[in-house]
Order: structure tokens, then C-alpha cells, then sequence
């Protein structure tokens, strides 16, 4: 599935896994919610439904303010 | 929006005393400034900003220093604060530049960016500029300015940027050339020594190395993350088991220091940090009104001795800021701390502060996050025309997207607001849209002023759509404005003088204008008191008070020189009424001084449409009455593309109207007949029904100018009895409204329809009209006329104006000799270059001649304006001439470039 759809297909709502270095406690996980985030091997995969791709950069946008470092963006169905 | 600037943005942060020597850093900085750009990119919290600001102390250079934020996206404002900045060491530096702050929003951002390379360059000295937080930059033209900064860079200006994101730069091609110095994350890594460093003598934590070494290993060596393990240690008995329980957690740094160093902070504190944490700076009074504390100094300075994160905005310590990164964490931690109404509350409490301390844009910011909306859209009222006219309107736009869009939709205020800001922006069909939309909304009463506005608004969308019949309707359905908004009557009065004048109604129109000289002045408006004296000087002119007029102008010239540099674009009409006051008393060295002056303003006028009515024009009649042979028609060309460019293609017929009535000038070198003939057979022109004939409110338009034509169009063709009863008309007209000039031409016109007929020539009243104000422009129109007219003056007794006929008077022109009718320009000797011209030169000539600015050749070749400058005067040079239109016609005739 492309990443960068034309004008002409309009993105529709899509579940997105984001993943980033180390564990988040609930300070971090709550500012991107509504993705739900799980651990595993030192890592923290932020998953949920993002509604096009403006939200998806507000996502990147928040994560780059905390500073934390992004491993993998992943669009996972559709 | 806010008219003074914000000190605390401009100053170099201050840093602790105490400090890691970072001296392999130091140097590439100082190594930096031998190229053009030096970057710092690096995630939040690696120290950029320290490091900088550490490096200017010890090196004790002057330096710019301009701390961004997300409004400076405006271009008008990015330039202000950039400008204030050089300022701080250059007293004066750049008043030349942005005097219309208009022009922010309507000018080619480059054709600015261009103006302010080339005031820094006149500087001669080094200039350190320092731009902190590029990464909030994400508007076009304020990118597109500093690309071009980065790229045109004069050789004595060096920029430093830090950002978190890599700027849209041509980094690869400047990296490729040996022009930029970068310092990235790997750079900024606090090396062992450093850690050791920063922790033991700036935070006071003695350590074991191996235990410096597993922080500086957890951290990576980010210099946030060693700070915050640091405040976690300070005062701590454990710290081996602190160190352990750290590096031993997956957990994210920051994350799991956060709440180390928040449990570690009395109860006090921790709200107080949290609440605080919403305000984009600290002062005391600010933060007491949100905490309702009174301890808001002393919790700042003890927060900034213990190091956490307070960064102090001014050396008095008054103003403060968090670190970016541990003020959005304590932000997070607030979120998830307090319930959506205690946050609302303490948005409420902030901008209800910032508005008393006078902060209304930031007051509006607040009060938007409090979902506070009547409020919001109450505080932007006043705001709107302050920061219209300064031409941030991408901060209001901002601000006016983030109201709901169905609130934003019911509510009236808003529309207005946008409104404002469509007009401005010039988006005329948008606006019309939402003022329908408002106007027929129902089921909903609007309020009496803001109907009131509505219309006005409405008045004047139609107005520059050339409606004037809507316009007039809707002006007279605007009811009382409110009185507290002296721009708003302003506009009414601006634009029933408008109506009145293309209405013929010239002493309606002298009431409106002091009304709207009251409302300028009250609404403390400098551009529409300028705006409302030069169009008082346009009536005098049209009545024909040449010296009233001229004195008028005069005045207003000396005025506006005064206060700025370079007139602002509401002179335009000035200028345009000044050439022609000139020409009328056939002052050619006058006119051409006001002409010059006028389009060596360069950029700040180009981009209205009332350059080429006001200026063009009277241009090209000045080259014909001078009667040089210069090609005035190229002139008129020029106007066309340059409203072909502002698509404002509407007035196009008036400049071919006026090309024709040059063209049956005596003086002019073309065939009048053909141009008269051709003209007259575009449909419409005879009956009166083509959209020349309607009345156009453009600044400075002679509103009977297409009338006139047309009478001598159907003289010069030989349909005398059509051309005299339109020229009847004509005088009856101007009589009536008291149009002197029109009426002399008129008059003028039917002596030579009559000479024409072989019928006796009486020049009596033309010239008792016209002697008192020695209006002789009219005259050389008619030049064959000048003999009659000459001893007319002489019977009537009128022997200076006589005088003043003579001296005008080319007996040459009293017919055009047959050889020229039949000529086309290039009979003018040929000159041939002294020297050849070089490729690139023709290139440049090229470009010009398709009608580019020296900025737009410079783009265009990948070279610098001053460059393109430079060629153009060795062209000149070679080819004769002083002038780009002349270089392209002579480049033409000799066949260098293609025709």
C-alpha cells in the first residue's frame, strides 16, 4: 500500500503502528492518544486508527516535540 | 499582530556562569563564519541554543539574534523582527525597507528578500545573524525568503540557524559547494569528559567515572537527559542506586527522569510548573493570575537557580520561558493531571491577564484553547485592521482557523473578521460568497452594526469589481458604525468619494474626503490620511487649479519624504496627479523628475493596479509632449502586462484609449488616422456601449478621457458632425461639473472641427479658461490650433500665457510631415554598438526584454540582482542609452535580440 496516495484517491481513515525507542509511562502515552500503545523489547508500538494524513503528521509532529527517537511508521491495513 | 516588537525575542538567551567548555564546538562555529550558513540540527534538548549563546559570550561578537516562534511565519512580521534585529547594532538599518508593511502580504516575497540582501550588503561590515528554532517556520514565503538569503548571501553576512528539522534548504548543493558548516546530533553528544564536566561543576553532582559513564551511556550524551539525571541526583543519597534503577530501565530517558524530577519537587512547586507551564513566557504578574499565587517571582528565580529548565528572557530577569522540551512534558503531565474544565479555567485566567497587560494576540490564543469563542472573536475585533495594515494577515488567519468551523460559520463577527482578511488578501470572490451567505442567512437578526458593516463591506467588494452600482447601493444601505472603529468610517467616506468622482460629482466628492481625513486621523491611519490629501490634490487638478493642486502636491511630497524614505504605495495617485499638474503647465524637467522619482520607488508601488493609471500613463504622455522619439508606446505595453499579471485586465481599455488619443498627439511618430480607425471600428466604441465607457473608480482615471477620444477619433477620420455633437456633450459635461481641463480640450476640439470645416476659429473662451492657472498642456495637443490660440491670449490681454504658448510651441508640429505618418519607429539613425555584447549580457537583455525585473533575471540566470544590475549598465553603456526600454528597442532595431 502507497504512503503517498494522489489527489485523486483520498485517503480514507487508516490503522496506523508506530514504533519508537523506549518505554513511555502515561504522561507521553496519553499525549498521543487515541493510539494505544504496547511494549515489547525495549520498544513502544503506538497503534490506532488515524483519520488521513494531516493527522498522521500532528502524530510524527508530537513525538518529534518529545524528542524521542522514531524507529518505523507502518500503515497496517487497507 | 501586536504593533511593538517583543524585546525578549531579540536578546541572546542568557546562559549560566558556569558552563562545559565545548571548545571543539566552538570552533567549528567560529571556523562557521567564514562561509554563508552554519546549522545546528539536532532533536529538542542537545543543547543548540546553549551552545550558541555560550560561544557569542566568550567570542563577545556582535550579533543579531532572533528567537522565532510559530507567528513569525508572517512574512511582514519575520522581516520586522529580522530588520529589528540587525537594528540593535545598525541604528537605521533597513528604514528604507518595508515601509508599506502592505506590501509584506502583496509583494513578490523575493523582490523583499532582494531590497534586504542588498541594504546588508550596503552595510560593509561582518553581520552575524543568528536565527533560533527554524523549525517553526513552515510558511512558503517566509521560506522562500530565507532559501534566497541563505543562497544570495552577501559576502559579510553569515547565518546561524538551529532547528529540529532540517530546513527547506538547498542543503546538498551548499554542502557540495563548501558553503555550509553543520552541527548535528553526533556533534552535539556530550563526550565523557563533558558529561563529567556538566554534571560535577554546573550541577553540582559528584560522581564516580564509572557512574558519569553509565549516565553519559543511557543518555546517549543528550544534554537534556543529563540535566534532568542530574536534577534527579542532586541533594540524593543513593545515587549508585538511582544510577542502577536508571540505566537498567527500558523506560524512555526523559520519561522516566520527568518523573524523578517531579517527585523530587515540593507540592508547590509541581502545580506551580504545571500550570504555568501553558504560557509561551513567564513574568511574575502572568504567572500569579493564572496560579492565583502571589509567589510567581521568587518560584521563578528559585527555579532558575536550581537549574530547572528556566530560561531567563532578559538580563533583568523579568521575563522567562521553559526549556521547549520540559515545558511540553509539563504540559503532557498537566493534560493528564487536571480535567478538561480546570484546564479551560486556567486558559480563561490567562488570557484574561494578557489581555490587561496589553498582550490582546496571545489573549486571543488563550482564550481559543479555553473554547471560549464570543471572547475570542471579541478580543480579534480590534486586532484585524492593526495587523491588516501591517500585513500580517497569516497570524489572523491562523488564529480565525481555529475557530470551530460551524461556530466560525454561524457566527457574524467571525464572517466579518474573515472578511477583512479576504479583502486584504485581494480574494474578492471569496468574500463576495461569505457575504452573501451572511447577508441571506435567516431566521437570525443581525445586530445594527454588524449589518452595518455588511454592507460595507459588500460597498466596497463592488467597488473594486467596478460595480458601482452595487457599490452605491450598498453604501447607502450602511446604517451608524460603531464609533470605536474609526477605520470602518473611514472606508465608508473613502469609498463615497470614490462613487462621487467617477460620478463627476467633485464637490460631494471634497465633503467625503474630509470626512474620511477626520476618520484617518482618528483611526490613526497615516496611510489613509495620505491617501485622502493626494486625492483632494487629483480634484484641484481635475477643476483645473493647477497651482492649488501643484502646491498641495508639493507639500504632501516633502511630508512623506520626511517620514519615510521611500513613499508609501497611497502616493501613487500623488504622483500621478503631480506628472500631470507638470505636463499641463508643460513642465517637461518637472514631470520627468516626478516620473523618475516615482518609478525608481521601485517595489513597494509595482504590484497595484493604480501604477499604471497613475503612473504609465501620465508616463507615456510625458515621452510623447517631450517629443524625443522615445517609444512610448512600449510604455503603455508595459502597463498592459503588468495588469495582464495582476489580472486586472478590466482596465485594459482605457490604456488602448490612451494610446490612441497619444497616437493623434501632434508630437507623437504615428499615423493617427490608422489608429483612429482602427479603434473606431471595435465594436462598442461607437455606441457608446464598450466597457472603456464605464466608469472605473481606478485611482487617478479622468473619467470623460474615453469620450474625448472618441470625439477626435471620429475628427481625425473625417466625421466631423458625429465628433462635434459628441464633443457638445463633452463640454456641456465638464461645465457642468466644474471640469476645467475637459472643458478647454473639449473646446479645443470643436475649434478644430470647425478649422476642419473650413469654419472661422474662436479660441476666446478656451483661452480665457485656461490662461489664469497657464494651463498650455491642451494647447500642444492641438498644435495646429497654436497660432489661433497664441492671439487669442494676446486680445484678451493675457500676454504672459501667450508667452508661455510661444515658448511651447514647435512650429514643426503644427502637421505630422508625411514621412514619419508612413515610419515606422526604426527610422531613427542606427547606432551601432561601440562593443559587442557579451552572451550573458544578452541573455540578461533577453529577459528584459520580455518585460522581468532585475529580481525575476536574477532567478532566473541563477545569479544576483546586483549582477543582473552590473550587466545592465555595461549594456547601456554599450548601446547608448540610459534606460531599459531604450536598451530593448535599440537592441531590437539593431536585430540582437528578436523583435
Amino acid at each position: 500500500m502507497t504512503m503517498h496516495p494522489t489527489p485523486e484517491t483520498p485517503v480514507r481513515a487508516a490503522t496506523y503502528r508506530i514504533c519508537v525507542e523506549g518505554y513511555f509511562g502515561r504522561r507521553l502515552r496519553a499525549a498521543l492518544e487515541p493510539l494505544v500503545a504496547c511494549e515489547e523489547h525495549g520498544r513502544t508500538v503506538f497503534e490506532g486508527i488515524v483519520r488521513d494524513q494531516a493527522a498522521l503528521y500532528g502524530v510524527l509532529r508530537r513525538l518529534e516535540r518529545t524528542g524521542c527517537t522514531l524507529l518505523s511508521v507502518l500503515k497496517v491495513d487497507g | 499582530m501586536e504593533t511593538r516588537l517583543l524585546a525578549t525575542k531579540l536578546f541572546v538567551p542568557v546562559t549560566r556562569a558556569a558552563c562545559v567548555p565545548r571548545l571543539r564546538l566552538h570552533r567549528l562555529l567560529e571556523r562557521g563564519t567564514a562561509g554563508p550558513l552554519t546549522l545546528l540540527s539536532a532533536a529538542a534538548g542537545s543543547g543548540k541554543t546553549t551552545l550558541v549563546a555560550n560561544w557569542l559570550r566568550a567570542s563577545a561578537r556582535p550579533v543579531a539574534w532572533f528567537s522565532l516562534d510559530e507567528r513569525d511565519n508572517d512574512l511582514g512580521r519575520f522581516l520586522r523582527y529580522f530588520i529589528a534585529a540587525i537594528a540593535r547594532h545598525h541604528e537605521g538599518f533597513g528604514d528604507a525597507l518595508l515601509v508599506d508593511p502592505k506590501a509584506a502580504s502583496t509583494e513578490d516575497p523575493l523582490d523583499l528578500a532582494t531590497d534586504l540582501v542588498n541594504a546588508i550588503a550596503k552595510l560593509g561590515e561582518e553581520l552575524l545573524v543568528v536565527l533560533d528554532d527554524v523549525h517553526v517556520l513552515d510558511a512558503d514565503p517566509v521560506n522562500e525568503v530565507m532559501a534566497f538569503l541563505a543562497d544570495a548571501c552577501p559576502p559579510n553576512l553569515h547565518l546561524v540557524m538551529t532547528t529540529r528539522v532540517d530546513p527547506d534548504l538547498p542543503l546538498s548543493r551548499m554542502r557540495a559547494r563548501g558553503q555550509l558548516t553543520e552541527i548535528r546530533a553526533p556533534d552535539l553528544r556530550f563526550t565523557r569528559e563533558e558529561s563529567s564536566a556538566f554534571l560535577g561543576d554546573v550541577m553540582g553532582v559528584r560522581l564516580a567515572d564509572e557512574q558519569v559513564a553509565r549516565l553519559e551511556s543511557r543518555t546517549e550524551g543528550w544534554a537534556v537527559g543529563l540535566q534532568m539525571a542530574a536534577l534527579s541526583l542532586q541533594g540524593r543519597d543513593d545515587a549508585a542506586s538511582f544510577i542502577e534503577g536508571f540505566a537498567g530501565s527500558h523506560r524512555y530517558v526523559l520519561d522516566y527522569l520527568m518523573d524523578e524530577v517531579l517527585q523530587r519537587l515540593p507540592d508547590g512547586a509541581r502545580s506551580f510548573l504545571m500550570q504555568t507551564s501553558i504560557l509561551r513566557q513567564l513574568t511574575a504578574p502572568l504567572v500569579d493570575s493564572v496560579t492565583g499565587r502571589d509567589d510567581g517571582a521568587t518560584m521563578l528565580e528559585g527555579l532558575e537557580r536550581s537549574n530547572v529548565f528556566t530560561i531567563p528572557l532578559d538580563n533583568e530577569r523579568t521575563a522567562y520561558r521553559y526549556h521547549h522540551l520540559f515545558g511540553t512534558l509539563l504540559r503532557h503531565e498537566l493534560e493528564a493531571a487536571v480535567s478538561a474544565e480546570e484546564l479551560r479555567a486556567l486558559h480563561r485566567r490567562a488570557s484574561d491577564a494578557l489581555e490587561s497587560l496589553g498582550q490582546c494576540e496571545d489573549a486571543v490564543d488563550h482564550a481559543l484553547l479555553a473554547e471560549d469563542y464570543d471572547r475570542a472573536a471579541g478580543l480579534l475585533v480590534p486586532l484585524v485592521m492593526g495587523s491588516t495594515i501591517r500585513g500580517e494577515s497569516h497570524a489572523l488567519a491562523q488564529l480565525l482557523a481555529r475557530f470551530p468551523p460551524a461556530y466560525a460559520h454561524d457566527n457574524p463577527m467571525v464572517t466579518l473578521l474573515n472578511g477583512w482578511l479576504d479583502y486584504y488578501q485581494f480574494k474578492f470572490s471569496a468574500l463576495s460568497r461569505r457575504l452573501g451567505v451572511l447577508r441571506s442567512a435567516r431566521g437570525r437578526e443581525l445586530s445594527p452594526s454588524v449589518a452595518a458593516e455588511l454592507e460595507l463591506l459588500i460597498g466596497m467588494v463592488a467597488c473594486e469589481a467596478g460595480d458601482l452600482e452595487t457599490a452605491a447601493a450598498a453604501l447607502d444601505r450602511v446604517g451608524p458604525l460603531p464609533d470605536d472603529r474609526p477605520y470602518l468610517h473611514a472606508f465608508e467616506s473613502m469609498h463615497r468619494a470614490v462613487l462621487a468622482l467617477v460620478e463627476d460629482r467633485l464637490d460631494d466628492a471634497r465633503a467625503e474626503l474630509g470626512r474620511t481625513r477626520e476618520a484617518a486621523l482618528a483611526a490613526n491611519d497615516p496611510y489613509a490620511v495620505t491617501w485622502v490629501e493626494w486625492q483632494f490634490a487629483h480634484v484641484d487638478l481635475l477643476r483645473g487649479e493647477l497651482s492649488a493642486s501643484m502646491r498641495a502636491h508639493e507639500q504632501l511630497l516633502e511630508e512623506v519624504t520626511q517620514q519615510y524614505p521611500v513613499p508609501p504605495s497611497s502616493s501613487l495617485v500623488g504622483f500621478g496627479t503631480g506628472i500631470y499638474v507638470a505636463l499641463h503647465q508643460h513642465d517637461l524637467a518637472r514631470a520627468e523628475e516626478l516620473s523618475t522619482m516615482a518609478s525608481s520607488l521601485g517595489s513597494g508601488l509595482g504590484r497595484q493596479h493604480g501604477y499604471v493609471s497613475c503612473l504609465l500613463m501620465p508616463r507615456a504622455q510625458l515621452q510623447v509632449q517631450a517629443g524625443r522619439g522615445e517609444d512610448w508606446q512600449a510604455t503603455l505595453d508595459q502597463g498592459i502586462r503588468h495588469l495582464d499579471a495582476l489580472d486586472q485586465m478590466t482596465s485594459v481599455p482605457r490604456i488602448e484609449a490612451q494610446r490612441v488619443r497619444l497616437a493623434m498627439h501632434p508630437r507623437s511618430d504615428v499615423d493617427a488616422r490608422s489608429h483612429a480607425a482602427r479603434w473606431l471600428q471595435t465594436p462598442g466604441i461607437r455606441d457608446g456601449t464598450h466597457e472603456v465607457y464605464r466608469p472605473n473608480p481606478m485611482p487617478g482615471v479622468q473619467v470623460e478621457q474615453p469620450r474625448f477620444v472618441l470625439a477626435r477619433a471620429l475628427s481625425t477620420v473625417g466625421e466631423h458632425e458625429s465628433a462635434r455633437e459628441v464633443a457638445t456633450e463633452l463640454r456641456a459635461r465638464a461645465k457642468a461639473a466644474g471640469r476645467r481641463i475637459c472643458e478647454v480640450e473639449a473646446l479645443l476640439l470643436l475649434a478644430e472641427i470647425a478649422d476642419a470645416q473650413g469654419q472661422a476659429v474662436d479660441l476666446g473662451e478656451a483661452v480665457r479658461l485656461a490662461a489664469p492657472q497657464m494651463l498650455v498642456g491642451p494647447f500642444l495637443e492641438f498644435e495646429a490650433l497654436m497660432q489661433f490660440a497664441i492671439s487669442a491670449a494676446r486680445t484678451a490681454g493675457q500676454g504672459v500665457f501667450a508667452t508661455a504658448l510661444s515658448a511651447a510651441h514647435r512650429p514643426a508640429c503644427t502637421a505630422k510631415p508625411a514621412a514619419v505618418v508612413a515610419a515606422t519607429p526604426s527610422a531613427e539613425p542606427i547606432v551601432v554598438p561601440a562593443e559587442a555584447l557579451s552572451d550573458r549580457e544578452l541573455e540578461v537583455l533577453g529577459l528584459v526584454a520580455m518585460g522581468m525585473s532585475n529580481a525575476e533575471a536574477s532567478r532566473k540566470l541563477f545569479i544576483a540582482p546586483s549582477t543582473v544590475k552590473k550587466h545592465l549598465e555595461h549594456i547601456y553603456g554599450k548601446l547608448g542609452v540610459n534606460r531599459r526600454t531604450q536598451a530593448v528597442a535599440r537592441a531590437r532595431t539593431l536585430g540582437l535580440i528578436g523583435a
